[in-house]
């Protein structure tokens, strides 16, 4: 296997995202409502002094960080290949020397490359404008950070691409999408996990979807060396059971896969 | 030595048949009732390398089909399939390597980007050599004719221009086999004559296997030497185009254009199309009568402006091979 065309595969839909002007306009549009409706309720109801452990300032940073994973990668492409297996499109990339899998995720990383970096600069602005200097308590918290933030974002596109693969075998899959999407969303994305009652923290930890937002979140805003190891650890096996699922999903349903003529 | 070879190949799809209503559309929730649809059935056949073969068929006939099996996009429900002496669902990645895919309807071209990213992309998907990808760029720009467009975005191009870049980008590897899906869907008369001296230029220089579907019977008729007539899944004619002109062609259409008003003609074996006063068109069947008589008899009166003799177009052979086929079959 050769590295080097999936790195091209990257640029090259790197490339071709810069021609989407209009549509980072709108992602830029969603992404500072989201900070402002977050950044008047939390205002409303804190006062003064931290809830569940986060303070204020921290809140705030954690929902900049949160919004920036969830808004990069896009649902828009995951449909795209849901509706390429649905209508047989998918055939023409099928026929090429490559692995389909890791083609889609250069190609989709590419293309949400753009979005990760845009995305942070405006979260850092938003969040010294808003509350001040980000509550990093000691500089390794950067390099864990940003591991936490690849592992996080590995797991996002390995659980979406599997979802999306279950095409193969479902007519209609969008309503496994918005299901995922929403515990995406409920697990640490608009609150701390620390916000939910004890016996279900302790569930959550043992479930993929808080490792995605929360935890690179949770590194960034209060950081501690066991936590963040910990946090590493069930990433890094959260990632290898999302790429196992993903493959085995993807081998099963090209094996059924239905390309009807035309 | 062939280069394709299948034996007995069967594909059936099984589709949920849905009926109307809601009370149906419930009874197809909880026990919904497949039908089996044979795209495919029992069809063998072989090509030789170097071999340009043309694959025709109405639409739904099993053209596509067939070609996915080949390229090991679909899975065969029994039978053989040998593409360059792999069998191509179990070695697909080997095999792309090895062969080149025009789909005319889905362009492989980044929509937003000039031609010249895409082939950079090809060229290291397909892990050709830095060398070897410059020299076979230089060499299909220059007869493709494609220099100017290399750097202007997709989008721009106009589809005889599209349609170029897309058979240039497909050939970067130095495919042994080219599969060719509809290749001059949509383009005007000299595009299309191009396209076709094009596929002819690649074939003879580097003995490329073509395999081409089409519906555009000039296609087959100007490249190929090998026709296959596939309908619902069988093969139901496989000659070279040479025979089956020959074999379909004794029907000839005469033009004349006369001086003076023309009595109506009468002849045996000769079919009227349109007839005025000064012009009559007419099919003639030069097995009932040779066309050496029927030309005489229009000329006799010196009354004969002038006359042309042409072939029925490539369209109504095929039509009249199914028609034959559909009556055989019953």
């Amino acid at each position: 296997m050769k590295i080097k065309k999936y790195f091209t595969i990257f640029k090259i839909s790197l490339r071709n995202a810069l021609f989407y002007g209009k549509n980072l306009f709108g992602g830029i549009i969603m992404y500072t409502l989201f900070i402002y409706v977050f950044f008047r309720l939390w205002g409303v109801i804190y006062k003064g002094d931290t809830i569940a452990g986060y303070s204020y300032n921290q809140m705030i940073w954690y929902v900049c960080i949160t919004e920036v994973i969830i808004c990069t990668i896009g649902l828009g492409m995951m449909y795209e290949i849901s509706q390429d297996i649905k209508n047989g499109a998918i055939a023409y990339q099928l026929g090429r020397p490559y692995n389909y899998i890791l083609y889609s995720y250069s190609n989709i990383m590419g293309n949400s490359f753009i979005r990760l970096i845009m995305y942070s600069i405006m979260g850092f602005i938003f969040g010294t404008v808003l509350v001040g200097a980000p509550p990093v308590n000691n500089i390794a918290a950067f390099p864990f950070f940003i591991i936490s933030l690849v592992l996080a974002l590995v797991i996002q596109f390995f659980l979406l691409m599997s979802i999306g693969l279950t095409a193969f075998f479902v007519e209609e899959n969008r309503p496994f999408f918005f299901i995922y999407q929403k515990l995406i969303l409920m697990l640490g994305t608009l609150v701390p996990l620390e916000f939910f009652p004890r016996w279900m923290q302790t569930i959550l930890r043992y479930m993929p979807f808080s490792y995605i937002t929360w935890a690179p979140a949770k590194i960034f805003v209060d950081f501690s060396i066991q936590h963040t190891l910990t946090t590493i650890i069930t990433q890094l096996i959260w990632s290898a059971i999302a790429i196992m699922l993903c493959f085995s999903i993807y081998r099963k349903g090209v094996k059924s896969v239905h390309v009807h003529g035309g | 030595m062939y280069c394709i070879e299948v034996e007995n190949l069967k594909k059936a799809f099984s589709t949920k048949v849905k009926g109307e209503g809601f009370k149906q559309s419930l009874k197809s929730m909880f026990k919904p009732e497949y039908k089996t649809v044979d795209a495919v059935k029992d069809i063998s056949f072989t090509v030789d390398s170097g071999e340009i073969m043309a694959f025709i068929g109405p639409n739904g006939a099993g053209k596509s089909t067939t070609i996915k099996m080949l390229t090991g996009i679909l899975h065969p429900n029994s039978g053989e399939v040998k593409v360059l002496g792999l069998d191509p669902t179990k070695k697909r990645r080997q095999l792309a390597g090895q062969i080149g895919t025009v789909f005319g309807q889905k362009s492989q071209l980044w929509f937003h980007l000039p031609p010249t990213d895409s082939f950079r992309l090809l060229g290291d998907i397909y892990e050709v050599s830095k060398n070897d990808y410059k020299a076979r760029l230089n060499y299909l720009v220059d007869i493709f004719d494609i220099g100017d467009l290399l750097k202007t975005p997709v989008r721009k191009l106009s589809l005889g221009q599209r349609v170029r870049c897309e058979i240039a980008a497909s050939l970067l590897h130095q495919p042994k086999i080219l599969f060719l899906d509809e290749p001059t869907i949509g383009l005007d008369v000299v595009v299309k004559q191009k396209i076709r001296e094009l596929i002819l230029h690649i074939n003879k220089e580097y003995n490329t296997t073509i395999f081409l579907t089409s519906h555009d019977a000039g296609d087959i008729e100007k490249i190929c030497k090998r026709a296959m007539v596939i309908d619902h899944g069988t093969i139901v004619l496989d000659e070279s185009v040479k025979k089956l002109k020959y074999d379909y062609l004794r029907r000839k259409i005469v033009s004349a254009r006369f001086n003076e008003k023309q009595a109506p003609i009468d002849i045996k074996g000769v079919d009227i199309i349109k007839a005025t006063d000064y012009a009559t068109s007419m099919h003639v069947d030069t097995e009932i009568i040779p066309i050496n008589d029927v030309i005489s008899m229009l000329s006799e009166g010196d009354n004969l402006a002038d006359i042309t003799i042409t072939d029925p177009p490539m369209e109504e052979i095929i039509l009249e091979i199914f028609k034959k086929t559909a009556v055989e079959s019953k």
